[in-house]
C-alpha cells in the first residue's frame, strides 16, 4: 500500500509536499469481572494518515494549504486517487503562513527500552491476569472488575523530503475497580495504570495499595468544610497541575496568544516562596508508553529544558509554529520531566492538611488556572488525628499558588510523567456542612 | 437503500457473507459489524486554518463469535475476496485466548447463552444534515463567524469557529440479521478567548442535530452573546462555597442528567455491582416533577442511530418516571446477563474497541414552569449556565459537574455578580429530589464526547429543560 500511495503522490507535481504516518497496532485484550472472564479481544489493525501541503502565491506572500485525510487498506487505487484529488482542491481553503518542511537527519534507528517485546502478548495477558488476580487479599477489600490492554504499535513516517524513520512502541493498560464493604454501604475506588515495562511486583504494589485505601473510604467520614487550607495532591493529580507549566510553553498555545509565558520571564515570581519549577520536555523515559525518537513531522527529538527554576527558557511543540515565530526547532515532545522540590513528604504534613488521593475527576484548566474536583478519598490530619474523608471538593486557581506551592523531594515516573510525587498547595477545601 | 450509503461496505457484503458463512461453521453465533464513517473537521481561528479527516473516520470490521459460552471478538481492517480464509484462522487463533486465560486456576469462565436475534433484513437512512455547501462556502462561513467574534469583542480575542460533519454507514450481519443503515449528523462550535492582564477567559456555544445551514445560521446568532460572556468571565469572582438555590441551564440540565443518572443506570454497571441504582428500581430517586429519558430515536441528534453496534434496533428508553426510577439501559450482552429485554445501548469508540453500555441522547422531560417564574421564586442563588465538564459515580451517587458560570439572583433578580467557574458537588438522589420547578422548555446539547471511566469516547448528546434545584457550590 506505502509503495503505490507514494507514487500516487509523486506524480501530483502541483504539491509542495506530502506527509504518510504509517502504524501497524496488534492488540490483546481481557475483559473481567472478579476472576470471570468476561470476554476477551485481539485486532490487527493498519492504519495511514497523509498530509499534502500546496503552496500558493497571493500578491507577494506565499502561504501554504494542507489537508489530512485516511487511506484504508481496503481503498482501492480509483478511491485513494478521488480523496486525493480531493485533498488537492480543499488546500487552496486551508491556507497559513509558509514554512519549511522538515528534512531528513541523522537517525539512528530507536533501541526498544520496552521488556513487553520480549512476550508473546497471548503468553504475557494471561501472566498479567494471573498477577492482578494474585494480589495480597485485604480483609473485605475485592476487585470489583479490570480489564487488561496490551499493544504493539509499528510506526512509520515517510516525507515528500526523503524522511524514513520507523520506531516500534509497546503499551501495556491495566484499568481496575477495587471495592469495600463499609459498614454503611460498599465503596469503591478507580485506577488506570500504564506501563511501557511489565513489572509483576509494581503492579501487584499499586493494587495492593488502592485496595487498602478503599478500605478507608469505607470507613471514611464527610469531608469537613475547612475553607483555605494545606492540600496536599498527589500523583496523577500532581502531574495536572504541573501540566499547566507544560501548555503555557507549547508554541502553539504563545502563538494562539492564550498564554502569557514569555521567554527570559519569570513564569513564576523571581521571589517566590515556593519551589520553583524546572521543566524539561524529553523524548524517552523509562517506562512512558509514548517514549519516541523523533515527532510526527519529522524532527529529531532531543532533551530540552524549557523552565528553569521558574524562568522560561525555551518554548517546545509544532516546528510549523517554531518556525512563524522565529524559534528554535525542538518538536512536538512526549514526555514531561520535573525536577522534585526539597521538602519529604514526611516535612509537608507537620501541619494539619488535607491529602486527597482520589478525585472523582480533579479538572485542572492549563489556559486560565482553575483547579476543581470531587474528593472520593482524602486524609484529614487536624493536628492531632489522620482521618479518612469523603466528598466535598477542592477548588482554586494556578495562579493564586503558583509562588507558594511546596513540591516533594520524593519522585514518581508513569505514563509520560516524571517529577515530584506530592504537592503541597492552599487550596479552598468545600465540605458538606 | 439510497446512493449515500457507503458503495464499499456494499461491495464487501458478499465477501463478509462467506466470512460469516465460515466462522457460522465454527461457531454456534457469529456476528459481523462493517462500518465506514467519513467525517471532516474544519477550523478557523484568528490564526490558521485547518482541514482534515475527523477523529470519527474509520473503516473496518469486528467479528464476535460465542465459543465454550464465552464471547469473543476479533477487529481488523483489511479483508478482500482473496483473503477472508486468513482472516478466519486469525479469529480462530483469537478464540485461544480464551483457553489460554480459562485454563488458569484462578480464572473462572462466563457461561453465557447464545445471543437470541429475532429475524430482521431492512435497510435505514437518514439525512440530518442535507450538505448543500462546498468546502469553500464551509471556510467563508466559519470566516464570517470567526470575523464576528472580532466584531463584537473590544479585548484582545482569539475567535475559533470549528465544524465536524460526518457520515455513517454501517452493517450488521448475523445468521438471523442483514441490517444496513447510513445517517449524519453535524456539529458546530464557537469558541471566543479573550485576554487581559490578569490572564485568559474564554467561552464557547454549540450547535448541532440540524442541517448544516441551519448549524451556521444558529451560531451566528450566538456570536454576540458569546463574545459578551468571555469578557465578562474577566470579572467573575469564586462562589464563596455553600449551598444554594440555583436555575440550571439546559446545558447544566444535560450535563446532570448524564452525570448525575445516565451513567447510574449503565446497566453493565449492574452487572458488576458498580451501580448503586439497583437498589432503587421503582423506588422514588428524584421529585415527582422529574421525568427522565435515554433514545436513540428520539432525535436528529448526534447519537441519533437505527440500530446499534450490536443489531439491536434504537429506543427510546423512560429511566425515571415521575421520580420513579423504572429502567435502566442496556448491551445485548447485558440484557442477556440479567434478563431483560436489549434497549438498544450497545456502543463502540470505533470497529476497534469493545461494546459497553452507552448513553444515545439523555434528558429530562420538559414541565409545565416559566423560567421567568422560576427566577423569580429565588430569593439568593444563582443562575448556572453552560458546561464544563461532569464525572461519574455510579456505585456512591457523587455528582461532579463544572459548569461554566452563575449570575448571581437576589430577590428574584438577575444581577451583575458573575461567579466562575461552578463546581457542583454532592448526592445525586439530594440534587433530584431538591427540583422543585421545571419549565416547559427542552434544548438539547451534542457538542461532547463521554468517556467511560477515563476512556472510550463516544458522541452523544444531553439537555433539558431549565431546572430549579438546591446544590452545594464549591
Amino acid at each position: 500500500m506505502i509503495k503505490n500511495l507514494v507514487n500516487f503522490l509523486n506524480s501530483k507535481k502541483e504539491l509542495y509536499g506530502w506527509r504518510i504516518i504509517h502504524t501497524y497496532l496488534d492488540g490483546k485484550e481481557a475483559y473481567f469481572i472478579k476472576n470471570t472472564l468476561d470476554m476477551c479481544r485481539g485486532k490487527d489493525i493498519e492504519k495511514c494518515e497523509v498530509t499534502i501541503f500546496k503552496k500558493f502565491q497571493q500578491s507577494e506572500n506565499t502561504s501554504v494549504g494542507s489537508y489530512t485525510f485516511f487511506v484504508h487498506p481496503t481503498m482501492s487505487g480509483a478511491e485513494i486517487e478521488e480523496e486525493l484529488d480531493n485533498a488537492i482542491y480543499a488546500c487552496q481553503y486551508a491556507l497559513n503562513p509558509s514554512f519549511s518542511l522538515t528534512l531528513p537527519s541523522n537517525y539512528q534507528p530507536y533501541p526498544i527500552l520496552s521488556n513487553l517485546k520480549s512476550y508473546q502478548f497471548d503468553q504475557l495477558l494471561g501472566e498479567i491476569v494471573s498477577c492482578v488476580l494474585n494480589v495480597d487479599e485485604i480483609h473485605e477489600s475485592e476487585i470489583n472488575s479490570f480489564e487488561v490492554f496490551l499493544e504493539k504499535k509499528d510506526i512509520r513516517l515517510i516525507t515528500s523530503t526523503g524522511i524514513d524513520y520507523k520506531a516500534t512502541t509497546y503499551l501495556g493498560n491495566i484499568e481496575y475497580i477495587t471495592n469495600y464493604q463499609g459498614e454503611k454501604e460498599e465503596i469503591e475506588l478507580y485506577d488506570f495504570y500504564s506501563f511501557a515495562n511489565y513489572n509483576e511486583q509494581d503492579i501487584k504494589s499499586r493494587i495492593f495499595e488502592q485496595l487498602r485505601i478503599s478500605k478507608d473510604r469505607g470507613n471514611a467520614i464527610k469531608t469537613p468544610n475547612l475553607g483555605l487550607f494545606n492540600v496536599i495532591l498527589k500523583d496523577e493529580s500532581v502531574r495536572k497541575v504541573l501540566n499547566y507549566f507544560n501548555v503555557q510553553t507549547d508554541l502553539q498555545s504563545i502563538y494562539q496568544k492564550v498564554s502569557k509565558a514569555k521567554l527570559n520571564q519569570f513564569i513564576q515570581n523571581s521571589d517566590a516562596s515556593g519551589d520553583k519549577i524546572t521543566l524539561q520536555k524529553v523524548p524517552f523515559l523509562v517506562n512512558s508508553p509514548k517514549s519516541l525518537p523523533f515527532d510526527l513531522n519529522g524532527v529529531i527529538l532531543k532533551p530540552i529544558t524549557v523552565i528553569d527554576e521558574g524562568r522560561v527558557i525555551n518554548y517546545h511543540g509544532d516546528s510549523k509554529i517554531a518556525s512563524y515565530l522565529n524559534q528554535p526547532t525542538v518538536g512536538i515532545m512526549p514526555n514531561s520531566k520535573y525536577n522534585c522540590g526539597s521538602t519529604s513528604i514526611n516535612e509537608l504534613k507537620t501541619k494539619p492538611y488535607l491529602e486527597v488521593v482520589s478525585f472523582s475527576n480533579l479538572q485542572v484548566d492549563p489556559l486560565i488556572g482553575t483547579i476543581g474536583g470531587e474528593i472520593r478519598l482524602g486524609y484529614y490530619f487536624d493536628g492531632t488525628n489522620v482521618i479518612p474523608v469523603t466528598g466535598g471538593s477542592i477548588s482554586g486557581n494556578i495562579m493564586d499558588i503558583i509562588n507558594n506551592f511546596k513540591l516533594s523531594k520524593e519522585s514518581v515516573s508513569f505514563d509520560s510523567y516524571e517529577g515530584p510525587k506530592y504537592l503541597l498547595a492552599k487550596l479552598i477545601v468545600t465540605g458538606n456542612d | 437503500m439510497e446512493k449515500r450509503f457507503s458503495p464499499y461496505l456494499s461491495k464487501i457484503k458478499p465477501t463478509l457473507k462467506l466470512l460469516l458463512d465460515e466462522l457460522l461453521k465454527l461457531f454456534p453465533y457469529a456476528s459481523i459489524l462493517a462500518v465506514d464513517v467519513k467525517g471532516k473537521r474544519f477550523t478557523v481561528n484568528t490564526r490558521t486554518v485547518s482541514i482534515a479527516d475527523s477523529r470519527t473516520s474509520e473503516r473496518g470490521f469486528v467479528v464476535r463469535v460465542n465459543t465454550r459460552n464465552n464471547y469473543c471478538e476479533y477487529s481488523f481492517n483489511n479483508i478482500n475476496e482473496d483473503n477472508y480464509n486468513e482472516i478466519l484462522l486469525h479469529i480462530v487463533k483469537q478464540t485461544r485466548m480464551i483457553e489460554i486465560i480459562g485454563d488458569k486456576k484462578e480464572v473462572d469462565l462466563t457461561d453465557l447463552p447464545l445471543i437470541n436475534e429475532e429475524v430482521i433484513n431492512k435497510s435505514f437512512y437518514r439525512d440530518t444534515l442535507k450538505v448543500g455547501l462546498s468546502t469553500k462556502e464551509i471556510i467563508e462561513k466559519l470566516n464570517e463567524l470567526k470575523d464576528e467574534i472580532h466584531n463584537h469583542s473590544d479585548m484582545d480575542v482569539n475567535g475559533i469557529a470549528n465544524l465536524e460533519l460526518t457520515e455513517v454507514s454501517k452493517m450488521f450481519l448475523s445468521s438471523n440479521k442483514d441490517l444496513e443503515q447510513y445517517y449524519n449528523w453535524g456539529d458546530g462550535v464557537i469558541l471566543a478567548a479573550t485576554s487581559s492582564d490578569k490572564g485568559v477567559k474564554y467561552n464557547f456555544s454549540s450547535e448541532s442535530g440540524c442541517s448544516l445551514e441551519e448549524i451556521l445560521t444558529k451560531l451566528k446568532e450566538k456570536t454576540a452573546e458569546l463574545v459578551d460572556v468571555a469578557s465578562k468571565l474577566h470579572r467573575a469572582r469564586p462562589v464563596k462555597p455553600g449551598t444554594y438555590d440555583v436555575i440550571c441551564s439546559p446545558e447544566v440540565t444535560g450535563l446532570i442528567a448524564h452525570e448525575a443518572f445516565g451513567h447510574g443506570v449503565e446497566m453493565d454497571m449492574f452487572v458488576k455491582n458498580r451501580a448503586k441504582a439497583i437498589e432503587y428500581l421503582n423506588k422514588e430517586v428524584a421529585s415527582n416533577k422529574v421525568n427522565m429519558y435515554d433514545g436513540a430515536n428520539v432525535f436528529e441528534q448526534v447519537s441519533s442511530y437505527f440500530f446499534d453496534d450490536e443489531g439491536t434496533l434504537a429506543q427510546n428508553t423512560q429511566i425515571i418516571d415521575n421520580g420513579i426510577l423504572k429502567n435502566g439501559i442496556n448491551d445485548v450482552l447485558t440484557a442477556m446477563r440479567l434478563n431483560v429485554l436489549p434497549t438498544g445501548n450497545g456502543k463502540r469508540e470505533s470497529f476497534e474497541r469493545k461494546a459497553y453500555t452507552r448513553m444515545t441522547n439523555t434528558y429530562f422531560a420538559p414541565g409545565n414552569d416559566k423560567l421567568e417564574d422560576m427566577i423569580k421564586s429565588i430569593k439568593h442563588g444563582y443562575f448556572l449556565v453552560g458546561s464544563l465538564s461532569g464525572m461519574e459515580d455510579p456505585k456512591n451517587w457523587g455528582i461532579q459537574c463544572i459548569a461554566s458560570y452563575g449570575i448571581e439572583i437576589i430577590n428574584g433578580k438577575l444581577t451583575s455578580n458573575w461567579i466562575a467557574p461552578v463546581l457542583i458537588t454532592g448526592y445525586v438522589p439530594d440534587l433530584l429530589k431538591s427540583i422543585t420547578m421545571v419549565s416547559d422548555d427542552l434544548e438539547m446539547f451534542g457538542s461532547g464526547y463521554c468517556g467511560k471511566g477515563y476512556k472510550e469516547f463516544v458522541k452523544v448528546s444531553d439537555g433539558g429543560p431549565y431546572l430549579k434545584a438546591r446544590v452545594r457550590l464549591g
